[in-house]
């Protein structure tokens, strides 16, 4: 794609940035990250931010864009961070890049696509993403009107990736055995909630 | 609700072996049950998912706006902190220029030289207030009620000539060292013009130093008045007769006004006697105070050469034979004085 552009100048600029963040630098970071330090995205933002936003503004983006597509990086990094079988083998600036241009190439296909679909009407069907977003929603919302601890445990678990040990201590639970099963128990009350919302004709007819 | 599949929540956790893993998604697409209520769960943790990053989305976009904000004000405080250096050493480098001395460029910039004071808001005292010339013309009457609590700078006495009556009074003596007297046309009304009785005659001012007496006789002070009497044409004020000042007063007749607690030096340094007539005849004594200046104003008393004597430190007036008056010390109106009977006095005068 043409115009998405990268000359020789930010070619120049993005080596003597990565140079001047170290290798040390990223792996203290990931290190941090694992730990469940949110402070130090804070921190990334600020350090990618520049970059991020000449790159998207080169290729018609918005500010909007640049926050949101950063904010989305970080939260892959995030999930990433916590996988055991990660690996950064780049630097963290360079791998934070490639995510928003992947991001960014997506949303622009993205776009593309529903361009053409209001160029070209087609016969009235509602999007599956669409609706799965509407259905989120509602898990997001229910999510929320459980309990402070089953709320926690399962985000600590599914979105954050911690270990049952991590969780048990955050959560002053005695052991990771009983971590587990205070999971295992809040999950299946909030599928139970899920259910009553949507009936089993309904939902699983779709 | 039935319990869940163990296999969905093992698939989710990611605790299936791959030939377990195999097995469970064949299984998947000939079960319905089973592929309804893995849809159910998939859906489930994908919200629990999206909870999460949008939470932390929105932790990081709150706490990058607040680390923008600070840093903006960081800036401002940065900003105005080197624009007060950078003037502070403008002035400093400037007057420092101009003295060539550390002291006065230490002093300009604290505000410690005298050019600074008057910037000094916090440390200006209340001036006195000043006193304000008598601009309006003179009044005897209302001379009489400031009197009481007011001291002028200026000693006027309203004057004015009626055309209707051209004869005029000359007196013996030339004033030389009374105040300004100036003479002003006065704003009569009609019905003060038509009222006789409200009109007065200054006849005559006279400075006159006192003569101190002690003992068996007159000092060898000043026997006599140092000045004579000023040149006064005939001049009918339009104040209000003595009456009047009666009436407003508390003055009693022959006995001091109840002043406040002012008291008058018995030593001033002038003395000024004035003989005024009214119409109506009624004989009174103003004692006032201006400065250092004091004023006996005799009315209706008949005294060509008025005499002033200290005895005892205290103050009598001489008005001619056996018309011997005691000046109180304090500004009051006397109605109707009585002389003096003291008969040591009168004789220690008399000789």
């Amino acid at each position: 794609m043409q115009w998405i552009s990268f000359t020789i100048f930010d070619k120049i600029v993005f080596i003597f940035r990565e140079m001047s963040l170290g290798a040390n630098n990223a792996t203290d970071y990931i290190q941090g990250l694992r730990l469940g330090d949110r402070e130090l995205l804070v921190t990334i933002y600020k350090e990618n931010e520049a970059m991020i936003r000449k790159y998207i503004i080169e290729n018609n983006g918005s500010e909007e864009d640049v926050q949101d597509l950063l904010q989305d990086a970080l939260v892959v990094v995030w999930q990433n961070a916590r996988k055991a079988d990660f690996v950064l083998t780049s630097k963290l600036s360079t791998y934070i890049f490639s995510i928003v241009k992947n991001l960014w190439l997506k949303q622009l296909d993205k776009n593309k696509r529903l361009t053409d679909e209001k160029a070209i009407p087609q016969n009235k069907t509602i999007p599956q993403e669409e609706h799965s977003d509407m259905d989120l929603s509602i898990v997001r919302s229910y999510l929320n009107e459980m309990g402070e601890t089953c709320r926690q445990v399962l985000l600590m678990f599914y979105f954050d990736g911690f270990d049952m040990d991590t969780i048990a201590k955050a959560n002053h639970f005695a052991n990771s055995n009983v971590a587990k099963a205070k999971k295992h128990q809040c999950l299946k009350e909030l599928s139970n909630m899920v259910k009553l919302k949507f009936s089993s004709t309904d939902f699983f007819n779709r | 609700m039935n319990d869940i599949d163990p296999r969905i929540l093992r698939f989710f956790d990611h605790e299936l072996s791959e030939k377990e893993v195999r097995d469970f998604l064949s299984e998947l697409e000939s079960n319905d049950d089973l592929r309804n209520e893995f849809q159910l769960y998939s859906l489930i943790i994908e919200g629990i998912k999206s909870e999460g990053a949008e939470e932390l989305k929105e932790y990081i976009k709150t706490r990058v706006e607040a680390e923008t904000t600070e840093t903006k004000t960081n800036i401002w405080l940065y900003a105005a902190a080197s624009a007060a250096i950078l003037i502070v050493g403008y002035f400093a480098i400037f007057k420092y220029l101009e003295t060539g001395s550390l002291k006065a460029t230490k002093d300009y910039i604290t505000l410690n030289d005298e050019k600074a004071n008057k910037f000094k808001f916090w440390n200006k005292q209340k001036e006195p207030a000043k006193l304000q010339k008598i601009t309006k013309p003179y009044s005897t009457y209302e001379d009489s009620l400031r009197m009481l609590g007011e001291e002028g700078e200026l000693y006027a006495v309203e004057e004015s000539i009626d055309d209707n009556n051209g004869s005029n009074y000359i007196a013996d003596d030339v004033e030389r060292n009374v105040p300004n007297v100036q003479p002003a046309e006065t704003e009569s009304t009609e019905a003060e013009k038509s009222s006789q009785s409200n009109k007065e005659i200054l006849l005559a001012q006279q400075s006159v130093v006192p003569i101190q007496l002690s003992g068996l006789g007159k000092s060898a002070m000043n026997p006599a008045p140092s000045a004579g009497i000023e040149y006064k044409t005939k001049m009918k004020s339009a104040a209000p007769s003595i009456k009047k000042m009666e009436a407003a007063s508390d003055t009693i007749s022959n006995k001091p006004t109840e002043l406040a607690s002012r008291t008058l030096p018995l030593k001033s340094s002038r003395y000024l006697v004035s003989i005024f007539e009214t119409y109506s005849r009624e004989e009174a004594l103003i004692i006032r105070k201006d400065g250092n200046l004091m004023h006996v104003m005799v009315y209706n008393m008949a005294a060509n050469n008025p005499l002033l004597y200290i005895i005892n430190d205290e103050l009598y007036l001489e008005l001619g034979l056996d018309k011997i008056y005691k000046i109180p010390s304090i500004p009051q109106k006397i109605i109707n004085p009585k002389p003096i009977s003291d008969k040591k006095i009168i004789k220690l005068i008399k000789n």
